[in-house]
């Protein structure tokens, strides 16, 4: 049998209908792989590892696979220095260091203790870090919260860069981007980070200059203008901690509760640690005074101070420091020093960083003198430069 | 495989190109070969209950058309229904009556009354193709058709994957026969089959899915949703079940004129009726003429001697009708609800009251067309809670809560969009009531038809949903 005329007329027509419609789709599509929006993960990493020249990564419209991408940057990088944490971690950055050690912030990677296990569970053998800093939250202790399991969820999901929807969803804010400035489509090719100059993979990179560095580490680019703009504390979370703290909004809770289980699972994530040989560094990042004096005189007091008092035992017991830096005023700095009321600023976690290798560093980390003399550099008048201390200097 | 995902187009459009190049046994052949591909692409182990459903019907036809005695071929008849519901009953209902057993036993004051129920997955579509195998055996048994040969056929017609999941539930005497048919390549028919997806999918990715994630955000917060927050939800889950469904029937109906093969209507505008009797002969058309073929006319149907039996026909009617839907009390009340609907035109005795369905409603019908909307509106309630008891408390909430205090939603841009999208679809489905559906546009010059085809995909493009919602009817 052949196409009858009829046929053929049918599928020609079809195909000049929907011809300007594939055309301009896969324009779209080009304009998304090339702006790093929907670019594999390996890609990323590798060339952030391969660290030639500064890059800066953040999808702005699908889904972020933060985690993913973290643990596959951990076992990519397998750095000599790790740190492990939520989003409170990231401002901890390969220059504090001193290029004593090789470094990868995986912040973000994990949101509960049982995160911690599936990292280390899943690290391949022979490629542990030497050291873990860790960032513990309090929330991870709560019974309503820690089975949250978003690592193993993460790694099990196939990559965004195979999923159709990626590629409607970019392309649709590529186009609105495109009808609002022409200017956009030059700006993507260039394709440079509008805040410090690095080189843009994803859409909000690109756009904002929002993402996270070579190292890991995050750069908000938004909250660093609006800070030189204006030098006030302000919350600029949505909704701000201190609100989502007063009305029991994630991760706080009305039926927050100390959950000893959680404890038990930090215990085997730290013991599995120190039989593969790596020494774990924990600490509580800080909250504004703000947020700490709310927490310490509200429902949540009972719970918190269970974490307080409760999780340092535990890294004692495996013979690991613990630092709880809880109230960001145990670190003689203000509120000036967070971008919100959870998430301190990068000079706020120099000092705190600072602090920390004042009593442990000898033994743990090589170097500590240089280290030393760089954060002091850095923080020389800290309250001058209560945003981005420029690294290069050092 | 669903209608709104890339993997279903991809897959039509080989089928048809494949398809148009056979001859008309080899054609069957392969639309049951795609049919199968379809089915099994959710879960390939269920294609054994639709072959096994197929078989069924298709020797017991056979045993229905050459038993010599009535009572042979009621037999047979008995054997099919007995068997096609025990499929439905065990997968569909084991659950929800073991369950309701249970609650009966503990009202009744048995507290140790404990069974066990079992995992059991809904297979995708078993409501739809076993009425339609149903409506085989019945047909032949009332010797309206006669049973095929080719088992072929037969399994295609029980298994066309267009209507396979969610419908339209077809009848052999319509659909049936077209299998046996030459089969020719229509222009026209082709161009509308296409016009007819891209409205179906426009419906259901920009205006269905859209006004979803509004109604999830109340019926899924059960407990804190305010009345209003309610209002504006069931509001618009009237419009999410309409796009959503009509949407895939749409997309089912577009798809087999692609083959040459036509499916019946499910819808005919039905918020645009003037009483509920209006209303049922334009909703789900052919799940309803179904239900009033095989179960209310048999009943005795509207002519009987007393008014009370007509109503008892129609409430059994509807209450089966809403089981049929879902295993949960919430959809047979809302049969009910329907049916009881049906009061004043029985006290009237006007029994297809009003205007015919294909005359056309007036702007002077719009205070009957609101007065059934709310109504209808009132039953969804019903149908979309979870339980009983969370449909009344929802229905309290709506009413109790409403002042000036907690209507601002109504100024929120979420409800202004959203009402907006509501609206304009209404507007559009007014000016082309008269026709099958809405991109009907033959007599429009080529440009502005081609501009109009563009506009709806820019706002499938634009505004379209794509987190994979699946059709609502899929879980029936």
């Amino acid at each position: 049998m052949h196409y009858t005329p009829d046929i053929r007329t049918f599928v020609r027509i079809m195909v000049l209908f929907w011809l300007p419609v594939f055309v301009l789709f896969g324009v779209t599509v080009f304009f998304s792989v090339y702006s790093g929006e929907i670019t594999p993960l390996g890609y990323v990493i590798e060339r952030q590892v391969r660290n030639d020249r500064e890059y800066l990564f953040a999808r702005g419209v699908i889904g972020r696979e933060t985690a993913r991408y973290k643990y596959m940057g951990a076992e990519r990088a397998s750095p000599s220095i790790l740190v492990v944490g939520s989003s409170r971690v990231l401002e901890l950055r390969a220059e504090m260091f001193g290029g004593t050690g090789s470094f990868y912030n995986a912040g973000s990677m994990v949101g509960s203790v049982h995160d911690l296990v599936d990292f280390i569970d899943t690290l391949p053998v022979g490629r542990e870090p030497e050291v873990v800093i860790l960032g513990i939250d309090a929330w991870w202790f709560d019974a309503s919260r820690f089975n949250k399991r978003g690592l193993r969820e993460a790694l099990s999901k196939g990559e965004e860069f195979y999923n159709w929807k990626a590629y409607v969803y970019s392309g649709r804010r590529i186009i609105s981007q495109i009808l609002k400035n022409p200017a956009y489509i030059s700006d993507s090719m260039i394709g440079i980070d509008p805040f410090d100059g690095r080189r843009a993979i994803g859409l909000d990179a690109l756009e904002h200059g929002n993402g996270f560095r070579n190292d890991g580490s995050r750069q908000y680019a938004g909250y660093l203008t609006a800070m030189r703009q204006d030098m006030r504390y302000v919350d600029r979370e949505d909704p701000p901690i201190i609100e989502r703290l007063e009305e029991g909004l994630d991760p706080f809770s009305y039926a927050s509760e100390f959950d000893d289980e959680g404890l038990k699972i930090l215990a085997e994530f730290l013991s599995k640690s120190k039989e593969r040989g790596i020494t774990v560094i924990g600490f509580a990042p800080a909250f504004s005074s703000e947020v700490y004096e709310e927490m310490m005189d509200s429902y949540y007091t009972e719970f918190f101070s269970a974490f307080q008092e409760r999780v340092p035992g535990v890294f004692g017991e495996y013979g690991f420091a613990y630092f709880d830096f809880s109230d960001v005023r145990s670190l003689g700095l203000e509120d000036v020093y967070m971008f919100d009321g959870f998430h301190l600023t990068e000079t706020g976690t120099a000092a705190m960083f600072a602090q920390m290798i004042n009593t442990t560093c000898e033994g743990v980390f090589t170097g500590c003198e240089h280290m030393r003399e760089i954060l002091d550099a850095a923080l020389k008048d800290p309250l001058t430069t209560p945003a981005e201390v420029n690294w290069q200097a050092f | 495989m669903s209608f709104n995902s890339p993997v279903f187009f991809v897959f039509l459009a080989i089928a048809f190109l494949v398809y148009w190049r056979m001859r008309r046994k080899e054609q069957n052949l392969f639309l049951l070969f795609c049919s199968y591909v379809f089915y099994g692409w959710w879960d390939w182990r269920f294609l054994s209950l639709i072959i096994v459903s197929s078989l069924t019907d298709y020797v017991v036809g056979h045993k229905i058309f050459r038993a010599q005695s009535p009572r042979r071929k009621r037999y047979w008849l008995l054997a099919s229904v007995l068997i096609n519901l025990s499929l439905l009953g065990f997968f569909k209902y084991f659950n929800f009556f073991i369950e309701s057993f249970q609650g009966l036993l503990l009202a009744l004051g048995f507290s140790d009354a404990s069974f066990t129920t079992l995992s059991i997955i809904l297979p995708v579509g078993i409501s739809f193709y076993t009425f339609q195998t149903l409506s085989y055996s019945i047909e032949l048994y009332q010797g309206k058709i006669r049973p095929t040969r080719d088992w072929v056929q037969f399994f295609t017609f029980v298994s066309f994957f267009p209507q396979l999941v969610a419908g339209p539930i077809e009848r052999a005497s319509h659909l049936l026969g077209q299998f046996s048919e030459e089969r020719r390549f229509k222009l026209a028919e082709a161009y509308d089959g296409v016009r007819q997806i891209l409205w179906g999918l426009f419906k259901k990715v920009v205006i269905a899915d859209n006004l979803a994630t509004v109604v999830q955000q109340a019926y899924g917060n059960v407990d804190t949703a305010l009345g209003p927050q309610f209002f504006a939800a069931t509001f618009f889950f009237a419009f999410q079940i309409y796009c959503d469904f009509s949407g895939y029937s749409d997309i089912a109906i577009g798809s087999a004129k692609l083959f040459g093969i036509k499916l019946s209507r499910n819808f005919n505008y039905p918020y645009f009726s003037r009483n509920i009797s209006e209303f049922w002969r334009r909703w789900h058309i052919t799940l309803s003429s179904w239900f009033r073929d095989y179960v209310f006319i048999p009943l005795g149907g509207s002519r009987v001697a007393r008014k009370w039996t007509y109503f008892r026909n129609i409430l059994i009617t509807f209450a089966v009708s809403g089981l049929w839907h879902g295993a949960n009390w919430t959809f047979v009340v809302w049969g009910v609800l329907h049916g009881l609907y049906f009061i004043p035109t029985i006290l009237t005795s006007r029994i297809y009251g009003g205007k015919p369905a294909n005359e056309d409603a007036t702007l002077r019908d719009i205070p009957k067309i609101l007065a059934t909307f709310v109504l209808v509106t009132l039953g969804w309630v019903f149908f979309r809670a979870q339980s009983l008891p969370e449909s009344v408390y929802i229905l309290q909430t709506i009413f109790e809560q409403f002042s000036l205090a907690t209507i601002t939603i109504f100024f929120s841009a979420v409800f202004i969009k959203k009402t907006i999208i509501v609206v304009g679809l209404v507007l559009v489905e007014w000016w082309q009531r008269r026709r099958a559906h809405v991109l009907c546009l033959e007599s429009l010059p080529v440009w502005v038809r081609w501009s109009v085809y563009y506009a709806i995909l820019a706002g499938l493009f634009f505004f379209g949903n794509f987190d994979y919602r699946p059709f609502i009817y899929f879980q029936f």
